[in-house]
């Protein structure tokens, strides 16, 4: 036991060292980001809580409440858990010291699993709890007795941890068995993120779907979906129905990790295996300038990461999505037919909070890892090296904020000088996002994480990236708002004007300080 | 083609890694770089190549400030470190054509160079294939490779004969003799103290972090072997280390 919690201590240090600034002189900068999202689940689980509540609570069907918030947070949790278990069980690039060393391959399995429950069961907490608040306060108090649905958080945190490991599998196994690995991985969680994306997108109608279907949803909590049943049961004060269900996960848990570690070696041999061909024959070379060559290797390793594509195309895919409802949906017409054109305005403004979360830039610098030197050693100018990391960041936002724009646009009617605009404003927010996220990624670096996940999903840069420019960007918007009688057109005119200006601002930072921090790192 | 003055370097936490050194290489001339684990060989040539910033002194490249002008002095040169980690998501040849393009090589001179390198280091049949499935070995031929193909007046190599086959370890050696040759130079650090031997024409010693012996390998050497002469440095320790600042053979 004592190698296993060495382990798991371990893990847990590459889970949290991977929130270290990098710098010994600010150990205080991975709890304040670790705070931020802390603080949305918070945020979210409270708002569920109350809003589930309030419609369940008059009609007596507050015994689906907690399973119900339970299914949520399992939800929830499994998109963050899908990506970090391939990242960290998979793809750790400490995969060779861990399995020479002389403990079973299931203590490795496990510690790295363990790790990852611990930061599910985080995230649990800060969900389910400000939720069981929440409803008790607006009437949901007799679906809480607080000793058992506390005691229930921990197996309900492994939940979501055994079938991100399952799925984290399955992802690995079916690229492993394909030539063209990065292709096939993007494709999968491309699919998973878009059915995720559309389930979220039911969560509003379920409470009217489970009124309305209260007896069938009964029946299922005791057949399929019994473990959410035995938690709604704990949540009420079972403490038989709580033991089942640790019973149910612990149980799950346990089998998955044994199936996983008798594998362990194969697939992570399977995916690290070598393919190298012999047959090459070099023909004619083509040249092009620094910049390009410095694009088109951002390009290469960004379809080749696929936690890096998938976590920063949500943003687009968000915001180009919102719009397309917005335009052709009835309950958008109704919507832009009461609001007119503010309803454009405030659309776009939305869209640019969402496209500003897809921030390349901001891991794009610790992504280069230890092959930082070949570009610290190479004759670059800022232009090109930043300009390049940059250019990435304004080909997923731009063409996303133009398509935004034409959207709203047209499904309000707006004027060209309104378009023209919007599509600035859109503009020089994606350029802010690109920039600013270059300015925190040099200011936080991170180059010795042993895998993508942990830089794009965990790094002090990428919350202060993510988080950071869709503040900038809301910041704006707000201040737009605010100043709307002045004109709307005239204000996000001045927005614009801002915007470039910051950018302008950033830029030159870049090029001097920058570059500067740049050759130090 | 490189002067160091009075380098010193010294990381946070107060660990001096090089003190005062200054050493030259001159054109056509190919120097050995020895000293023990942790004596401050990889600091002084990442300084050298631009990657690690530096306290006090001065690197010339070719007559450029290392410092002021950055992108003149790496122009003129190429710098691998030990164990080079290269782009894994990226074909051998895709990565040369990346190293080619930021030194704006013309097409037809880099498609003769990859040519010849790819050739002479018997790896062409493997340039379609990602650097991700390479073996140490073929990584390190790759890295060597795209050093090469820029035709650099000064090459900086840390440890470049770990991880290369006999066939290979014998090509290198003969493209750096012809690259003196044709007019450049070479700074090298190795722990194959038999080859710095045969192949360097000057030596320099550093022990930590300052030089204790440089000059004509032959006078470096004397009548003993370097190896010898290594470990009689390495014993003499420390003391040797302040006089060895004063005066060299």
């Amino acid at each position: 036991m004592r190698k296993l919690w060495a382990l798991i201590r371990l893990d847990l240090q590459i889970l949290l060292n991977a929130m270290h600034a990098g710098s010994a002189k600010r150990p205080w900068a991975a709890w304040v980001l670790m705070a931020v999202p802390g603080a949305l689940m918070a945020y979210l689980g409270t708002l569920m809580g109350w809003s589930l509540a309030t419609v369940m609570a008059p009609v007596g069907v507050l015994d689906l409440l907690a399973p119900l918030l339970a299914v949520l947070c399992a939800a929830m949790n499994l998109v963050f858990t899908l990506f970090a278990a391939r990242g960290l069980v998979f793809t750790g690039r400490d995969s060779d010291l861990m399995l020479s060393l002389p403990v079973p391959t299931l203590w490795v399995v496990l510690g790295k699993l363990l790790a990852l429950m611990l930061e599910n069961l985080l995230l649990t907490v800060l969900w389910m709890v400000p939720a069981g608040v929440a409803a008790a306060l607006s009437g949901g108090g007799a679906a809480i007795c607080w000793p058992t649905y506390l005691a229930s958080l921990p197996a309900l945190a492994l939940l979501p941890t055994t079938l991100g490991l399952a799925g984290g599998w399955l992802l690995a196994l079916a690229s492993a068995r394909v030539r063209r690995q990065a292709l096939v991985g993007n494709l999968l969680s491309m699919a998973l993120m878009i059915a995720v994306l559309a389930a979220s997108m039911q969560v509003n109608r379920l409470a009217a779907l489970m009124l309305e279907n209260a007896g069938s949803v009964r029946a299922l909590l005791h057949g399929w979906l019994l473990p959410a049943g035995l938690f709604g049961s704990a949540a009420a004060g079972s403490w038989p129905a709580a033991a089942g269900f640790w019973a149910i996960c612990l149980g799950l848990f346990l089998l998955v990790s044994v199936l996983v570690s008798r594998q362990y070696q194969r697939i992570l041999a399977g995916l690290a295996g070598r393919n190298v061909r012999a047959d090459y024959r070099l023909s004619a070379l083509k040249a092009s300038g620094q910049f390009r060559a410095l694009y088109q290797k951002e390009w290469a390793r960004y379809t080749h990461s696929n936690i890096w594509l998938m976590n920063t195309a949500v943003g687009p895919v968000l915001a180009v999505g919102g719009c397309v409802w917005f335009a052709f949906s009835a309950e958008g017409r109704i919507l832009a037919a009461q609001m007119g054109p503010e309803a454009a305005w405030a659309g776009a403004a939305l869209a640019g909070v969402v496209l500003s979360m897809c921030c390349t830039t901001c891991s794009s610098i610790s992504l280069e890892g230890k092959n930082v030197w070949i570009l610290q050693e190479a004759p670059l100018t800022a232009r090109a090296l930043f300009g390049a990391k940059a250019a990435l960041n304004l080909t997923l936002n731009i063409p996303a904020g133009f398509l935004c724009t034409g959207l709203l646009a047209w499904a309000c009617g707006l004027s060209a000088g309104q378009t023209a605009a919007m599509a600035c404003a859109l503009t020089f927010s994606a350029l802010w996002t690109a920039l600013y996220g270059l300015a925190v990624n040099l200011l936080l670096p991170k180059l010795d994480s042993p895998n993508d996940t942990v830089v794009v999903k965990q790094s002090a840069a990428s919350m202060a990236g993510i988080f950071g420019s869709a503040g900038c960007v809301g910041a704006v918007s707000g201040a737009v708002w605010l100043a709307r009688s002045l004109g709307l057109t005239a204000c996000v005119w001045g927005a614009s004007a801002a915007l470039c200006l910051g950018c302008c601002a950033l830029w030159r930072w870049l090029c001097t300080a920058g570059m500067a921090r740049f050759g130090r790192l | 083609m490189l002067t160091i003055e009075h380098l010193s370097k010294t990381y946070p936490g107060g660990k001096r890694a090089v003190e005062d050194l200054s050493f030259s290489v001159p054109t056509g001339e190919i120097v050995g770089f020895i000293g023990h684990n942790g004596a401050g060989k990889s600091t002084t040539l990442r300084c050298a190549a631009g990657i690690l910033p530096f306290d006090s002194g001065q690197i010339l490249i070719d007559g450029h400030d290392i410092a002021r002008q950055p992108v003149a002095a790496k122009q003129a040169m190429a710098f691998l470190p030990d164990n080079p980690d290269l782009y894994e998501f990226l074909t051998g040849v895709k990565y040369l054509q990346f190293i080619a393009d930021l030194y704006a090589i013309p097409a037809d001179v880099r498609t003769r160079r990859v040519a010849r390198y790819a050739d002479a280091f018997d790896l062409t049949g493997a340039l379609g294939s990602p650097i991700g499935g390479y073996s140490h070995g073929m990584t390190q031929k790759l890295a060597l490779i795209s050093a090469f193909i820029r035709q650099p007046r000064l090459l900086i190599l840390d440890e470049p004969f770990v991880g290369l086959d006999p066939q290979a370890a014998f090509t290198l050696k003969e493209l750096l003799r012809q690259l003196c040759r044709d007019g450049g130079a070479v700074l090298f650090s190795t722990h194959v103290l038999e080859v710095a031997e045969k192949l360097c024409g000057a030596i320099v010693i550093i022990q930590n972090g300052r030089l204790v012996r440089s000059g004509p390998t032959a006078a470096v050497i004397g009548d003993e072997s370097l190896e010898q002469v290594f470990l009689d440095l390495a014993a003499e320790g420390p003391e040797r280390s302040r006089e060895g600042a004063q005066g060299h053979a």
